[in-house]
């Protein structure tokens, strides 16, 4: 009977370092990208661990991890915007005074929707193109570029208030 | 008219593109090393400091999970169930004189589905007991040998479905075999493989479980299955088919290891769960082979590819622990080889029995049901308009799944359906398929349990696989329940509410993030009585309605 030459060498390797590869390439870029759509440093690294571990899980279904990965990150930082929100309805209270502090730019970002706050982000930060960040927000190209047109002139008329 | 970016904005947008780059050093990222990651994943930890949620194995598929409990509760029948099945000898590991250890392959001679380790939902015997409860597996998946084998097949390729018209059971109804088929070969297509599921009953009575021992393609075999100084050995035979490739995962003890062949799939990131794409020889076979210690568990998984898993061949062996000369068994006087191990597991067979398994709670125990709809329509009918009623305006691709309902009868009496919900990935007019964006389609599924009522039909339960109630009961002015498994992020949001059973709330809903297992307290306020009918609902929420568990209160003092 042929078949084909064994190789009884041990394993070497685990399936995990294509993953532990990612982590370590762009752990930090992922912290960045959660913190900018999401303005909230104290959540970023949670965030994309949160994102790594159900890549980890989602594994058998990842066709490109990075992209999955960027959007495990963004859809993080709109869930929570989600939560925050909510608890915000359920326990209501005098909304704080919105007013532009040394970087009036960034407080100018916190003022634009989710939508087109990490329409900005992926575009200006990442540098990804309309495709892309299409994907990663599920909307369409249009959408994205609308999003990113208005996002824009919001943040031109909040610094110019 | 699509808004584009103008040149005059370029000065703006570099001074954002600036602002961003500068506000990106605020954060300095102190990651763990992936290895770390990845391995408090395995282990169902999170990799925040504070671990605070449990996540379940890559390597295991979802809906073993769903039916943990089960397992769990019926673990120690199990061992029990093993060791007085009629003909529980007859799987034949064999021992050669020079320490080889052959195992009979799925279907072939010498292998006994009463006995063999189950490949689905987990491998081995030993990993039985190691799952975690989950008490929303009443009637889950395992719940009849069809239901069991359609989970797997789900599981290992999304074409492949059983035919329950098919199910053989044997004559003490422990073990089944189920025919499996392609699904939708359309014409001019190749004719679609076939082979079958073999399944066994774990525990006994309403609360036995079916777990799936091996599967088997026609005209794609393993072979020369066999252990050897440490080395696990099989042969693939498929035919007629040369020159062709099959998917070969083998996974030990959870871990699936290299097998030397090309990544799957092609082109992409490694999944470990395609397994590797090995090449046959010109007369359709290959071997493969392993390292594997004593007393490891492996499971050996071969699918014919072709866009998607085209077939599945699956078998599962327990590495024999070299016995201690003390307590050998003695040889069989013919033959001279060691007595036989059925299963791998001889150990086991002396276990004591274990306590009669309960009655799953639920539907079969007659309490719990919800007062909508009974009376009006089939059961699908009646499920999609309470699917309507409690999620209006619920994510898109969020319905039934009734093609994968099943129903069963209650002791004395009556009947009960389940029918599956899940999110099924849309496809919007730009071609963006749903279930590319992770929190969506895929995200979460569950059943709707319905029971048959004076005729009618009325929904008993609802539940999410991925959210997990348990001890559910009113204390006092309030109702307290606890989630005890969560796979979602630890940023999402469950709401929970209690309603009456005419769907008006009662008392002050609170949330719960995801991910964050705990008890929780909804305060009803006052007047509510103490036997009040209530249920509570738990909901993930987000733009729209993502998943929908609710059950009944059960009264104070229950």
């Amino acid at each position: 009977m042929a078949t084909v030459p064994l190789d009884s060498s041990p394993p070497v390797a685990r399936w995990d370092d294509a993953l532990v590869q990612l982590y370590e390439l762009h752990y930090d870029h992922l912290v960045r990208l959660a913190y900018l759509v999401s303005g909230q440093a104290g959540q970023a690294e949670e965030i994309v661990q949160d994102a790594f571990v159900r890549t980890h899980q989602a594994w058998a279904k990842v066709r490109d991890p990075l992209p999955y990965l960027r959007t495990t990150v963004v859809n993080g930082c709109r869930s929570l915007g989600r939560r925050q929100q909510l608890e915000r309805e359920r326990r209501p209270r005098a909304p704080e005074p919105v007013g532009l502090g040394a970087d009036e730019l960034w407080d100018a970002l916190a003022t634009l929707s989710d939508r087109q706050r990490a329409a900005i982000v992926l575009r200006f930060y990442c540098d990804l193109p309309d495709h892309d960040i299409a994907a990663i927000l599920g909307c369409r190209q249009a959408t994205v570029r609308t999003s990113v047109h208005r996002g824009l002139a919001r943040l031109r008329k909040e610094i110019d208030r | 008219m699509t808004p584009t970016t103008d040149t005059s904005d370029t000065d703006f947008e570099a001074e954002v593109r600036a602002m961003l780059t500068r506000r990106a050093g605020d954060v300095s990222p102190s990651p763990a090393s992936g290895r770390h990651v990845t391995a408090v994943a395995d282990r169902g930890l999170s990799p925040a400091p504070a671990a605070r949620r449990t996540v379940r194995r890559t390597s295991r598929p979802a809906r073993p999970l769903l039916v943990a409990a089960l397992v769990v509760v019926v673990c120690g029948s199990a061992l029990a169930v093993r060791s007085s099945v009629p003909g529980a000898d007859d799987t034949t590991v064999t021992g050669e004189p020079d320490g080889e250890v052959t195992f009979p392959a799925p279907g072939t001679d010498g292998w006994d589905p009463a006995t063999a380790p189950p490949v689905w939902p987990v491998v081995g015997e030993a990993a039985l007991a190691q799952l975690p409860d989950d008490p929303h597996a009443e009637i889950g998946a395992l719940a009849t040998p069809e239901r069991a084998a359609a989970a797997y097949l789900d599981d290992v390729s999304i074409l492949l479905a059983p035919d329950p018209a098919g199910l053989v059971l044997s004559p003490d109804r422990r073990t089944a075999q189920i025919p499996w088929d392609g699904r939708d070969g359309g014409a001019g297509d190749p004719p679609v493989p076939t082979g079958s599921v073999f399944l066994r009953a774990v525990g006994e009575g309403t609360g036995a479980l079916w777990v799936v021992v091996g599967a088997v393609t026609a005209d794609a075999n393993l072979e020369d299955v066999r252990v050897d100084d440490g080395t696990l050995g099989v042969t693939i035979a498929l035919t007629p088919s040369p020159g062709t490739s099959v998917s070969v995962r083998v996974g030990i003890d959870g871990q699936f290891v290299p097998v030397r062949g090309e990544l799957l799939p092609q082109g992409a990131a490694p999944d470990p769960s395609s397994g590797e794409l090995v090449r046959l020889s010109d007369d359709g076979r290959a071997r493969v082979t392993v390292g594997v210690k004593p007393g490891e568990q492996a499971d050996i998984l071969v699918r014919l590819v072709g866009g998607d898993f085209l077939t599945v061949t699956h078998m599962a062996i327990e590495v024999p622990v070299p016995a201690d000369p003390s307590t050998a068994a003695p040889s069989d006087p013919e033959s001279g080889e060691p007595g036989a191990d059925p299963g791998g597991q001889a150990d086991d067979a002396a276990a004591p029995a274990g306590d009669p398994l309960p009655t799953p709670a639920g539907p079969l125990d007659g309490t719990g049901v919800l007062a909508l709809d009974a009376g009006r329509g089939s059961a699908v009918e009646v499920a999609q308009a309470y699917l309507d009623d409690r999620l209006p305006e619920r994510a898109d691709g969020l319905g039934l799944d009734d093609g994968r309902s099943t129903q069963g009868t209650i002791p004395g009496g009556g009947a009960i359906v389940v029918i599956p919900w899940r999110i099924e990935p849309v496809e919007d007019a730009f071609g963006h398929v749903a279930s590319d964006n992770p929190p969506l389609a895929d995200r979460y599924s569950g059943e709707v349990q319905l029971r048959q009522i004076d005729g009618g039909w009325a929904v008993v339960a609802a539940t999410t696989d991925q959210i997990a109630l348990r001890d559910v009961r009113r204390e006092g002015t309030s109702v307290t329940l606890t989630i005890d498994r969560l796979d979602d992020a630890a940023i999402d949001l469950i709401d929970l509410a209690v309603f009456d059973l005419d769907g008006n709330p009662v008392g002050e809903p609170t949330s719960a993030p995801l991910g964050v297992p705990g008890t929780y307290s909804i305060d009803l306020g006052a007047g509510v009585a103490p036997d009040a009918a209530l249920t509570v609902r738990a909901r993930h929420v987000g733009g729209t309605w993502f998943s929908l568990t609710e059950v009944r209160v059960p009264p104070a003092g229950a």
